[in-house]
C-alpha cells in the first residue's frame, strides 16, 4: 500500500518535472528575443559564436581558449552529473560549466 | 646563456625539458616565485634552460601567468624556446604571438609532429617560419627527435640576438591603427625599461595595467591611450579584449590556411573518444573513478607501499638493535644511549617511514596526470565539489588523505589555482588518516564491543561532515574571492613516459626529505627530551614526573569541558603530535595496567576524546608539509590552530549536548 502510494507520487513528480522542462524549452525557443547560447545546444549539435559575455578572468580565459565570435563549436558531452559540458572547438576538447556556457551567445556567421 | 621554456599545458613541455637536460636539473629559486620552476643545463652545452609553468596566455590573473611574464621581463633571458603542440596548433600559437611581441630571440619547437604525419597531415615548416618570422623546428619530445636541431637553432638565435622578424599581426583596420598609435605613444617609456613597445601597447590596450607603474605614463598619455582604444572599440564593433583576441586568431587562421593540412581525424582523437565513451560515461564514470582511486589507494597503503614500509622498518630495527648492543657493550652513559636510540633513531625512522608511501603514491598520481585521466576526474567530479567552493580535481588529494595526509598535501600541487590549493590542504586533515585507525579500534572495542564497526563508520562520516562544513565556512569567510574559472582542456589520452614518472617520484622524495626532515627530527627529539627528564633535568624513573607530564598537567584544564581533563589524556594527545600511533602507546604507559573503560569517567567522555583525536591537528610531518606547500610559518600555524579549534568545539558540542540526553 505504502509502496504503491510512494511509486505513484514519484511517477507524478517525474511527469511534472518533465512537463515543466518541455514547456520551458518550447517557451524559450519561441520567444521573440530568445538568444540561443552554448548552454542550449543538445549533444551533437553545433553553433557559431556571435558574442562572448561574462567578465573579468573568466571572459579573458574564454577568449584566450579560442571562443571568439565567428567560431564554430559543437556540444560533445555532458558530465554524468549534468554539469559541466564538453565542447569541440578549433579541433580540441574543452570543458566548461553550464553557467559560463550560458554567457556565450550563438547564431553568428562563420568567417570565410 | 639562459633560455626560457614556455608553452601551453599538455603540450609536452616537461617531456621536452627532460629531453633537453637529462637528469641535470633542480628547482629554481627566483625572487617572488611561488610556483615551481625548474632549471637545468642543456646537454652538451653550458646554456641554462628554465621550465616555466604551462600557460595559455600572458595575463595578470593566475600565478602561473604572472611568473612567466615576470621571468621574461625581469630576468631577460637570452632566448625563448616556445613549445607548440602541432596537433592543436591554433590555440597553441595564440600564446606564441604574445611571446613574439616581446621581441626576444625565439625559436618555436613544433612538438608531436610525428603524430600529425602519421595521421596524414602536414605542416609546411618553412612557410610557417616565414609567416611567424622565427625558426620553426619540428620535434618529437617523447621520441627525442629533432631536439639537437632545436638546441642549435636556439643557440644560434640567441648568439646572434636574432629578434623575431614579424611582430605585426594586425591587418590594416581599426585594431591596427590603435596598436600602432599606442606603440608610438609609449615607445620612449618602453625603451627606458627595455621592454618591447608593441608588447606594452597590446597589454595596455587589453587593460592589463601591471606594467603601468614601471612605464610611468603621464595622465595625459593615459587619456590619449584610452581615447584611441575607445575609437577602436567603436570602429571595430568589438570591445578591446575581444578585438585583440580576434586579431590574433585571425592571423593564426591565415598562417594555418597557408601552411597546415590538418588530418581528417587523428588516431589519437578517435582512441580518446572511444575511451571517454566509457570513462566519462553517464552511468559508469563515477563507479570507474571510485574503482581506480580505490585501487591506487589499496596498492599504495596496503600492498606495495606497506611492503616497502615493512622492509624499511625491519632494516631500521635491525640497525637500531646492532647499534644499541654496541653502545651497551661499550658501556656508554644510559642517557646518551637513550638519546641515540629513542631520540635520533626513532626520529630518522619516523621520517623514513613516509618515503615509501610518497614514492608509490606519486608513481600512480603522475600516471593519472600524464595519461590525461586527471582532467576527466575534474570533469566528472566538478559539480559536487563546486558546492563547497572547490573544483573537480580536489577530490583526488582529499581521498588520498584517508591514507596519509603527507602525500595528500603534497598532491595539492597539481591543482589549478592557489586558492583551490590552500582550501584543499586545509580540508585534508579532516579525512581521517590510516594512522588513527588503531586508536578507533581500541576505543571502539573497549567501549562499544557490539557496535565497533558502526562507531568506526560514524567517526569517518563525522570527519567528512565537519570537513564540508568547514569548507562552506571558509568559502564564505576566508576564500571569498572568485575562484579561477573552470575552463579546462580535455587533452587526448597518451602513454606516460617512464622517464617523466621516475623523475617526478625522485623529485617528490627529495623534496620531502629536504624540507620535512629537520622539523620531524627536531619534534621527535624534543618529545624524547620531555619524556625522559624532569624539571631538574634528572632522568625520570616514573613517567608521571617527566616534563611531558608537567606539560600535560598544564594544558589538561583545557580539556575539562570536553570531559577528559585528566593530565594523562592530555599527555597522550601531546605525544600524538609526533605520530598518531603514539597516542595509544603513551596511554598504555601512563595507565600502567589500568583499564581504558575505568579511566574515562563515562562512555560519553571517551567519545568526546575520540572526536577530538579525529579532528585535531595531524602529525608533525603533515604540518611540515603544509608549511612547505604554503611556504609560510604563519600559515602553517594558522592551519594547526584552526584544526585544534574545530576539534575542541566539536568535542565540546558532543560532550555537552550528549550530556543532556544521557
Amino acid at each position: 500500500m505504502v509502496a504503491a502510494a510512494t511509486a505513484a507520487v514519484a511517477a507524478v513528480t517525474a511527469a511534472a518535472v518533465r512537463f515543466k522542462r518541455v514547456a520551458y524549452e518550447i517557451l524559450k525557443r519561441n520567444l521573440v528575443d530568445f538568444d540561443m547560447t552554448l548552454n542550449d545546444l543538445k549533444i551533437g549539435e553545433t553553433g557559431v559564436i556571435s558574442a562572448v559575455g561574462g567578465e573579468g578572468a573568466l571572459r579573458l580565459r574564454l577568449l584566450d581558449m579560442g571562443l571568439i565570435p565567428h567560431t564554430r563549436v559543437q556540444l560533445q558531452k555532458v558530465a554524468p552529473l549534468g554539469d559541466p559540458i564538453q565542447i569541440l572547438i578549433r579541433g580540441y576538447e574543452l570543458s566548461l560549466r553550464r553557467e559560463d556556457a550560458a554567457k556565450i551567445t550563438l547564431g553568428g556567421e562563420e568567417r570565410q | 646563456m639562459k633560455f626560457a621554456l614556455v608553452g601551453n599545458q599538455n603540450c609536452g613541455k616537461t617531456t621536452l625539458f627532460n629531453a633537453l637536460t637529462g637528469a641535470n636539473q633542480h628547482v629554481g629559486n627566483f625572487p617572488g616565485v611561488t610556483v615551481d620552476s625548474k632549471v637545468g643545463t642543456i646537454r652538451g652545452t653550458d646554456a641554462l634552460v628554465v621550465d616555466l609553468p604551462g600557460i595559455y596566455s600572458i595575463r595578470p590573473y593566475t600565478n602561473e601567468e604572472i611568473v612567466t611574464r615576470d621571468f621574461v621581463i625581469n630576468e631577460k633571458p637570452d632566448g625563448i624556446i616556445n613549445i607548440v603542440d602541432a596537433t592543436n596548433i591554433e590555440r597553441n600559437l595564440y600564446l606564441s604571438l604574445q611571446l613574439l611581441e616581446m621581441r626576444i630571440p625565439t625559436v618555436i619547437a613544433l612538438n608531436m609532429m610525428d603524430e600529425v604525419r602519421n595521421n596524414g597531415g602536414t605542416i609546411d615548416v618553412k612557410k610557417m617560419a616565414k609567416a611567424l618570422g622565427v625558426p620553426v623546428i619540428p620535434i618529437s619530445a617523447a621520441k627525442n627527435e629533432g631536439v639537437s636541431e632545436l638546441v642549435s637553432a636556439a643557440l644560434s638565435a640567441a648568439k646572434n640576438k636574432k629578434r623575431p622578424a614579424v611582430y605585426d599581426f594586425c591587418e590594416s583596420g581599426p585594431v591596427h591603427r590603435c596598436i600602432h598609435a599606442v606603440s608610438h605613444l609609449i615607445e620612449d617609456h618602453a625603451d627606458a625599461i627595455g621592454v618591447s613597445a608593441r608588447f606594452c601597447a597590446t597589454k595596455l590596450i587589453e587593460s592589463d595595467f601591471s606594467l603601468n607603474d614601471r612605464l610611468s605614463l603621464s595622465e595625459n598619455e593615459l587619456e590619449l591611450l584610452e581615447h584611441s582604444v575607445i575609437e577602436m572599440e567603436h570602429d571595430s564593433g568589438l570591445d578591446r579584449n575581444a578585438a585583440l583576441a580576434e586579431m590574433r586568431y585571425t592571423f593564426i587562421e591565415k598562417v594555418c590556411r597557408d601552411a597546415v593540412v590538418k588530418p581528417k581525424e587523428s588516431k589519437e582523437h578517435r582512441r580518446t573518444t572511444r575511451m571517454d565513451a566509457v570513462l566519462t560515461n553517464r552511468f559508469a564514470a563515477i563507479p570507474i573513478f571510485l574503482c581506480i582511486i580505490f585501487t591506487v589507494f589499496f596498492l599504495t597503503f596496503n600492498v606495495i607501499g606497506a611492503a616497502l614500509s615493512d622492509w624499511l622498518e625491519l632494516g631500521i630495527d635491525r640497525l637500531t638493535a646492532v647499534v644499541s648492543a654496541a653502545l651497551n657493550a661499550y658501556g656508554i652513559n644510559p642517557v646518551v644511549h637513550s638519546l641515540l636510540i629513542d631520540g635520533v633513531f626513532a626520529g630518522v625512522g619516523s621520517v623514513l617511514s613516509f618515503l615509501p608511501l610518497i614514492v608509490v603514491l606519486f608513481f600512480f598520481l603522475s600516471i593519472l596526470e600524464d595519461t590525461g585521466y586527471m582532467a576527466r576526474i575534474a570533469f566528472v567530479m566538478d559539480k559536487p565539489l563546486r558546492k563547497i567552493g572547490l573544483s573537480g580535481r580536489s577530490i583526488v588529494p582529499m581521498l588520498i588523505g584517508f591514507g596519509c595526509s603527507v602525500p595528500a598535501i603534497m598532491a595539492t600541487r597539481t591543482l589549478a589555482s592557489n586558492r583551490d590549493r590552500k582550501l584543499t590542504l586545509m580540508l585534508i586533515p579532516f579525512m581521517s588518516c590510516s594512522a588513527k585507525i588503531p586508536i578507533y579500534t581500541v576505543f571502539a572495542a573497549a567501549f562499544f564491543p557490539e557496535y565497533a564497526a558502526f562507531v568506526m563508520m560514524a567517526l569517518y562520516l563525522f570527519g567528512i561532515v565537519i570537513g564540508i562544513l568547514t569548507a562552506l565556512l571558509l568559502k564564505s569567510v576566508a576564500f571569498r574571492g572568485k575562484p579561477v574559472p573552470f575552463v579546462m582542456e580535455l587533452p587526448n589520452y597518451r602513454l606516460p613516459s617512464a622517464k617523466g614518472v621516475l623523475l617526478l617520484m625522485w623529485d617528490k622524495a627529495k623534496d620531502f626529505l629536504q624540507r620535512a626532515f629537520t622539523v620531524i627530527f627536531a619534534a621527535t627529539v624534543i618529545i624524547w627530551f620531555l619524556q625522559s627528564f624532569d624539571l631538574r633535568l634528572n632522568v625520570v624513573t616514573n613517567s608521571a614526573d617527566s616534563l611531558l607530564a608537567m606539560v600535560g598537567r598544564w594544558i589538561a584544564p583545557i580539556f575539562t569541558p570536553l570531559g577528559f581533563g585528566d593530565w594523562k589524556a592530555a599527555t597522550a594527545l601531546v605525544t600524538g603530535f609526533t605520530a598518531k600511533e603514539a597516542v595509544l602507546s603513551t596511554m598504555d604507559i601512563l595507565l600502567g595496567g589500568q583499564k581504558l573503560t575505568s579511566f574515562f569517567a563515562s562512555t560519553l567522555a571517551a567519545v568526546s576524546f575520540l572526536v577530538f583525536t579525529l579532528l585535531y591537528t595531524p602529525c608533525v610531518a603533515a604540518i611540515a608539509t603544509v608549511r612547505r606547500e604554503l611556504d609560510s610559518n604563519v600559515g602553517a600555524l594558522g592551519v594547526v590552530l584552526m584544526q585544534c579549534g574545530v576539534a575542541w568545539l566539536c568535542a565540546f558540542a558532543v560532550f555537552q549536548i550528549g550530556g543532556l540526553f544521557i
